[in-house]
């Protein structure tokens, strides 16, 4: 008996010894794999992603509601004082919300005089948090929308308010949202007031910071920063946050969407931009026109102000 | 009694793979969406360690495989190489685990904390060697830190709840098996 236990330690036998070195190899080149061709590899992990978080769900929603719980309710010894803040903040608001109105008659008025066109194809879905990343290293959660809702890759996401990620790995069921604090996320924005363009790079901190900046000089803390468009990754002007100065004297932003508790995502379905190649192309086509890509008769009055504004700017 | 001690190594597994999941369930839960600025101790290396230490039949080398990759492919970590680098200390501490028992438990401490740090840092220079973009150099230290610490915890809680201590040299389990 004892002589049988003792083989079956064997531990360093040469056979196990070539498994295991065949496991650490095949792990090695699962590795090397997703470094160099990684998009087919993550293609994989959200598959798996897809087949194990979802399973989780029945457990998972219940002991994220406890937690929730638990919190809300030592929040419950505040009540009082939050209460008064609450009614303070709300005196505020009312003034705010005052002038707002005014602010929007006087905008759709003017937008009216201009004859904008606001992008009417920007709408969204709306998902709930599954899950976080587990990890300290990565920001990013998982959403219980994916393929199946028509979610794409590369989509931008934010909570009611303010820029929160993209779409980076969609699977069947569920999606992933890189949120802009983690290290690998990169942002083409525009700085409000003065117009500058500036790349926000998460760096894991709350405040992502903003790199390529033209001119530091004409930027103040407390500006506004919107997305820019550039590159047609997403569509331009969401609102991102506010910047600040950081402790180490470089632009942060602090951002607008709130990243303490981000329960529910819209995922806005962002449309193609028309890329203008050809010089000229904007006044005319260049070839004629399609007659199978002619407007359907229920979009002849959109064609019909395009038309008109095209003349226009030709008399202009 | 072969097939008694065969249920009881099986046991042992699906004990640890059940421990390990739960983990891994703990810390997907969309509790924190906040960046920290300290990491966690990496609980499932831990418990890895003190079974591998303790009890290595419980713990093939497939299993750690199969987990650590799965916690690869769910933690958004790139796969298989810290599963590579676990294999390679878990299987050092297999081949000594007849002696880690015999030394007193600051030598193992020291010795397990050793690996901790041989494959965390193996880890940060390959992820530079290949240029794969890294999380600040002070979260890895701060975790690596704490799993270092925490080590004895778990070890504590592992004997007290689930049983897997050092067993002393020559001690038998309620068959006559040798430990």
């Amino acid at each position: 008996m004892a002589r049988d236990r003792a083989q079956s330690e064997d531990f360093v036998s040469p056979v196990r010894r070539l498994l295991i070195g065949v496991l650490v190899l095949f792990m090695l080149g699962i590795f090397l794999l997703w470094r160099i061709d990684s998009p087919r590899v993550e293609r994989v992990r959200a598959e798996i992603i897809d087949r194990v978080v979802p399973s989780f769900e029945w457990a998972m929603a219940p002991v994220t509601g406890l937690a929730n719980l638990v919190s809300d309710f030592q929040s419950y010894q505040r009540l009082a004082e939050q209460n008064r803040d609450l009614r303070r903040e709300l005196q505020d608001m009312k003034a705010w919300r005052e002038a707002a109105l005014q602010l929007e008659q006087e905008n759709a008025v003017l937008r009216d005089l201009n004859n904008v066109r606001l992008d009417p194809e920007l709408t969204w879905v709306t998902g709930v948090v599954l899950a976080d990343s587990g990890s300290p290293f990565r920001q990013s959660v998982l959403l219980n929308v994916g393929a199946r809702d028509g979610i794409l890759d590369g989509w931008p996401t934010m909570d009611g308010i303010g820029l929160a990620g993209r779409i980076s790995g969609v699977g069947q069921n569920s999606s992933r949202v890189l949120l802009l604090t983690d290290t690998s996320s990169r942002i083409p924005v525009t700085i409000q007031p003065s117009g500058q363009r500036a790349i926000l790079a998460g760096d894991n901190t709350m405040t992502p910071q903003l790199d390529f900046i033209e001119d530091p000089d004409t930027i103040r803390p407390g500006d506004r920063v919107v997305t820019s468009g550039d590159g047609g990754l997403f569509p331009a002007d969401i609102l991102v946050g506010q910047v600040v100065l950081g402790t180490d004297r470089r632009f942060r932003l602090r951002l607008a969407a709130d990243f303490e508790r981000l329960e529910f995502l819209r995922v806005l379905r962002s449309q193609k931009a028309e890329r203008i190649d050809a010089t000229g192309a904007l006044i005319a086509p260049v070839s004629p026109p399609d007659p199978a890509e002619q407007p359907e008769p229920a979009d002849l009055p959109e064609g019909d102000t395009l038309s008109g504004q095209a003349t226009e700017t030709g008399d202009g | 009694m072969a097939e008694a001690s065969r249920r009881r190594i099986w046991l042992g597994r699906g004990l640890y793979v059940v421990l390990c999941s739960a983990i891994m369930f703990l810390h997907l839960l969309p509790m924190e969406t906040m960046p920290r600025r300290w990491g966690s101790p990496d609980f499932v290396l831990l418990v890895t360690l003190v079974w591998t230490a303790r009890r290595p039949d419980h713990v093939p080398a497939m299993l750690i495989g199969a987990v650590f990759l799965l916690a690869d492919m769910l933690f958004h970590r790139p796969p298989g190489l810290w599963t590579a680098l676990v294999l390679v200390l878990t299987e050092v501490l297999r081949t000594r685990s007849r002696s880690i028992r015999v030394v007193p438990f600051p030598l193992e401490w020291f010795g397990i904390a050793a690996g901790i740090v041989a494959i965390t840092l193996a880890y940060r220079f390959t992820l530079s060697l290949v240029m794969v973009p890294q999380a600040p150099l002070g979260l890895t230290l701060t975790q690596m830190m704490l799993t270092i610490m925490a080590y004895p915890l778990v070890a504590l809680l592992s004997h007290l709840l689930f049983g897997v201590s050092r067993p002393a040299q020559g001690e038998v389990d309620a068959l006559g098996h040798r430990l």
